[in-house]
């Protein structure tokens, strides 16, 4: 099973899908793959785009356990029902109320911050606004490959959904390098969008999409430094 | 790999070629893009013409948008309010479509009280059964709207209430200048008027600032009338802004112009000063008048104002030297817009001295500038919706009040008996700004039905049962806004960006759904651009046109000088003396009246005054992060206190006090300054929002309307938002 299911995935988990979208989702199969893509990428030296070999196959030794809160495995390992997290949804991905968290990397981004990861801080207010650098630059990107966004991303280029999808899409096309850059230049907004999911209160649900960003950002701490310090990923 | 296995569980997918087009793109790093970006000026730049939003003035702009963002706004020249310049609220405000803190979606409150998203189809579906079985049940006189008129919204607003059958249409006015307004109807028949500021020799200014409450039209006459020449004076508790284009402060006892208008006319009349001819040409009633003034006496006056007489009596000669080309300035909200118990009366006295200076229409006295409208448009594609029967609640109670803005919180406060069942809100923060918030509060959430419409989630919308979140006004077109000048002009609020928020609907359309899910939709079945279209034509331009100009003039009604206006009042004539009023039981003619709160004279209290600061509007500007910066590098969320008082009080500048009565008790710093009158505590009104929604915002400094109770002004229903006191202590003292 390819890497793209984790980011596919975790893509839909923060988008507004309908029902029975999410049973297929999160229901059979699709999300045993999900779970079981997750922890071989989150495994020690594996390599994001990197096809499974039998030598990868041994490595897969630890379980998400070793990588995430035991609340957390236990949230993924149960996820909430539609109903569920359309109500999370509709109290906190949507704009303008105190417990607002929407998974736009935007608002996590300081004006002119650029690509410099965000420093995280509790504050009850968002640091950023919307269509900012990041929007213009996923919505450029976009374009530039020939794709066009869904009307209900158009004021958000840089959600989270769309963010991971690209990423999903350039895996599948084969683009593993570009992939591994993308990766590794755009989640540095994670930690900030993570500390605001922990700020809410409703946190049964919180701890599965606090999982989802972890696993996430697993990812991105294992490929980010390789990427920064320009080595080629797979010369580890 | 496949196309169908690249996009098949893609959302940025998936037209046919997708495939070859992803593997033959090249993939642009963010920091390669960023460079490119910075290099290559980032895409086309498009423009349009916009009014701004931040107050009501509406001054227009110019919008430049570069690759789909707004990058600039640049006053429009020929904007007869901007003159080419905007100020610090209108380039600020404009970050309000990017924001955070915007309202996406629309919401509903659950039953643990906490708003969550639902859909348009929901919303409208329980709003439009809900109101419906108001009417059914109660009548649609049930219902009302309240709304901070802007050009759409004041139009589609009543149209829709109309359309249900409530004549029930309010605005902000019972805390802005409805009393103003209303006071001066009953003199000259208008509710408004404009000084020739740039072309008199001396104007007098009523807690009116220009330079702090800004027009940018109004503070360059100022400026020019100053470097004119033009004897400047500024009646106000507080020395504002105003003073580096005026000559003198008159540092009056707050709620006391009326009598200081009663001693300058008693001195006029008196003496004999006044426009004899024009009074008795143009007058009813100046007779009575003038008996009451006989006892007016400036020394009089000085007791009550605490401005010495022989000010008094200067003031007043200078003014007759200076007549025709003088005059008192109309205000707005300042001293008698909404403030006092004795407003609307202290209104009359204004138009009521400016009759004997014989200065209306003259070149730099008091002018009714002309303006144009559309006209009756094409009933077949604009149906007339029929006239509501009553009249607007809140009229009978106070006969004066202006029927076309109306007493909202008296119809809010009806919320608690039952006789108002469902109340809409537009663009209106009256839970945090009309009147008492926590009394407020309490009326809103007492109705069957509330429905706010707004792009952030203001104190009213935190009240309301439902929010549907509005576009900002640089998202949409509106109809076309009407101005009167000395050239009456015709300007347009274009769509200036795409809109932000897909799930947000801009004002006409949400209106015309909702006549729809109330079953009035018949009434709404034109699109905004072809209303404006044809408002457009009925006055001989087109909305194409429009768009080109942003502004366009009628220069065939220019005002003329020396034109007797028509006087609209029920004599014809200006009316020193008014059956109304007396019918309202109050004086036929204006006399002194107190303010219905007195301080203690017991050392420790103090009357607390609002006022406007040239970088904000209201509550309505208090989230925007450049505007609010400004506010705490300055300190500007201080409040202010005279010098003597405070020494006497043991509190020094910079001090942090408890300001406290007996509804509300809040801490503070305090600037400590000569600038204000001893028995005043100013506390600007832009702060405290209690809206945690509003991050910027959120508990930054004190909220005057906090202090103040719900009460409303006799015959007038202004809301007399200086009608309280409260005492000062330094804390830890
Ligand atoms: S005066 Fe300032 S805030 Fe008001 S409309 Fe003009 S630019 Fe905007």
């Amino acid at each position: 099973m390819g890497d793209e299911i984790v980011f596919s995935t975790v893509s839909k988990c923060f988008a507004p899908i309908d029902r029975d979208a999410w049973n297929a989702l999160t229901q059979g199969v699709a999300w045993a793959d999900f779970l079981d893509a997750s922890r071989r990428l989150l495994q020690r030296g594996a390599k994001l785009g990197e096809d499974e070999s039998p030598a990868s196959r041994v490595r897969l030794s630890c379980p998400l356990q070793d990588f995430l809160s035991v609340g957390e495995v236990n949230a993924l390992f149960a996820p909430p029902s539609w109903e569920d997290v359309r109500s999370f949804a509709a109290l906190h991905f949507t704009g303008g109320l105190p417990a607002s968290a929407p998974p736009i990397e935007s608002l996590y981004r300081l004006p002119g911050d650029g690509a410099e990861p965000f420093a995280p801080h509790g504050e009850s207010r968002l640091p950023g606004s919307y269509y900012g650098e990041s929007a213009r630059y996923m919505r450029d990107l976009v374009r530039r490959m020939g794709m066009s966004l869904p009307p209900a991303f158009a004021d958000c280029p840089d959600h989270l959904s769309i963010e991971l999808d690209l990423l999903a899409v350039l895996l599948r096309s084969g683009m593993t390098h570009q992939a591994r850059e993308f990766l590794s230049e755009r989640f540095a907004w994670l930690p900030a969008f993570r500390l605001r999911l922990l700020g809410l209160e409703d946190q049964a649900h919180v701890r599965f999409y606090v999982g989802l960003v972890d696993v996430l950002l697993g990812v991105w701490l294992q490929h980010a430094a390789d990427a920064a310090s320009k080595r080629p990923f797979n010369d580890v | 790999m496949s196309e169908h296995a690249i996009t098949r569980r893609s959302f940025l997918a998936g037209s046919a070629g997708v495939a070859a087009a992803i593997a033959g793109s090249e993939f642009l790093s963010f920091g390669s893009w960023q460079q490119a970006y910075a290099e290559e000026a980032a895409g086309p730049t498009t423009t349009a013409h916009s009014l701004c939003n931040a107050c009501s003035t509406k001054c227009g702009f110019t919008a430049y948008v570069v690759d789909g963002k707004l990058d600039k706004i640049i006053g429009d020249a020929s904007h007869p309010y901007c003159e080419g310049t905007l100020c610090a609220r209108g380039y600020g405000y404009a970050d309000i479509a990017y924001s955070a803190d915007r309202l996406t979606d629309p919401l509903k409150k659950n039953e643990s009280g906490q708003f969550q998203a639902i859909s348009w189809e929901q919303a409208y579906a329980e709003i439009g059964e809900k109101v419906q079985s108001i009417i059914k049940e109660s009548g649609p006189e049930t219902l009302a709207i309240v709304q901070d008129p802007r050009p759409s919204g004041k139009y589609y607003s009543q149209r829709f209430m109309n359309a249900l059958g409530s004549p029930n249409v309010y605005t902000h006015g019972v805390a802005c200048n409805m009393s103003k307004n209303s006071g001066f109807a009953q003199v000259i028949g208008a509710s408004d008027y404009t000084s020739d500021v740039e072309n008199s020799k001396m104007t007098m200014f009523i807690g009116r600032s220009y330079a702090d409450a800004i027009r940018p039209s109004a503070l360059h006459a100022l400026e020019k009338a100053h470097e004119a020449g033009a004897y400047i004076v500024l009646v106000d508790p507080r020395l504002n802004n105003s003073i580096a284009f005026a000559d003198e402060w008159v540092p009056i006892n707050p709620g006391t112009d009326l009598a200081f208008i009663l001693g300058m006319a008693h001195v006029l009349v008196s003496k004999g000063l006044y426009d004899k001819d024009y009074v008795a040409a143009n007058s009813v009633g100046f007779d009575e008048w003038a008996s009451y003034l006989q006892n007016c006496t400036p020394e009089w006056a000085q007791e009550i104002t605490g401005i010495d007489a022989n000010t008094i009596e200067r003031l007043a000669t200078m003014f007759a030297e200076a007549a025709p080309a003088a005059s008192i300035e109309p205000s707005w909200r300042g001293a008698f817009g909404c403030s006092y118990d004795n407003s609307g009366e202290t209104a009359r006295a204004v138009c009521a001295f400016n009759t004997l200076l014989g200065c209306w229409n003259q070149k730099g006295g008091a002018l009714f500038l002309p303006s144009v409208s559309a006209s009756k448009l094409d009933a077949g594609t604009f149906p007339s919706v029929p006239k509501p029967e009553g009249t607007i609640v809140g009229a009978k109670e106070y006969p004066l009040s202006q029927s076309g803005m109306g007493v909202s919180v008296f119809a809010a406060n009806l919320a608690t008996t039952g006789m108002v069942r469902g109340m809409f809100f537009y663009n209106s923060n009256m839970v945090a700004g009309y009147s008492n918030p926590e009394h407020l509060k309490e009326c809103v959430e007492a109705l069957d039905l509330s429905v706010a419409i707004d792009v952030q989630m203001s104190e009213t919308c935190m009240a309301c049962q439902y929010v549907l979140p509005d576009t900002s006004y640089l998202e949409r077109l509106e109809l076309p806004e009407f101005v009167s000048a000395k050239t009456p002009v015709v300007t347009l609020r274009d769509k200036v960006i795409e809109k932000v928020h897909p799930n947000t609907r801009p004002v006409d359309q949400i209106f015309s759904e909702l006549a729809e899910a109330c079953g009035v939709g018949e009434y709404f079945t034109f699109s905004v651009e072809e209303l404006a279209d044809a408002q457009l034509a009925s006055v001989g331009l087109s909305l194409d046109a429009l768009r080109q100009k942003g502004t366009a003039a009628f220069p065939e009604k220019t005002f003329e000088y020396g034109k007797t206006p028509e006087w609209k009042t029920p004599t014809g004539k200006i009316q020193f003396a008014s059956d109304a009023c007396e019918k309202a039981g109050l004086p036929r003619v204006p006399q002194w009246r107190e303010p219905a709160v007195s301080v203690p004279d017991d050392g420790a209290s103090f009357r607390l005054i609002g006022g406007k600061q040239a970088i904000h509007s209201h509550t309505q500007t208090a989230n925007i992060e450049a505007l609010m910066d400004i506010t705490k590098q300055y300190g500007l969320d201080r409040v202010w206190m005279n010098a003597n008082r405070a020494a006497e009080l043991g509190i020094a500048d910079g001090d942090t006090v408890l300001v406290s009565n007996d509804l509300f008790s809040g801490q503070a710093q305090v600037k400590v300054t000569e600038r204000i009158n001893p028995e005043a505590l100013y506390l600007p009104s832009h702060y405290g929002c209690s809206s945690p929604q509003q991050k910027t915002a959120y508990n930054v400094g004190l909220r005057q309307m906090d202090f103040v109770p719900y009460r409303l002004e006799e015959g007038y229903g202004g809301a007399c938002t200086q009608e309280t006191f409260v005492t000062v202590k330094k804390v830890g003292a």
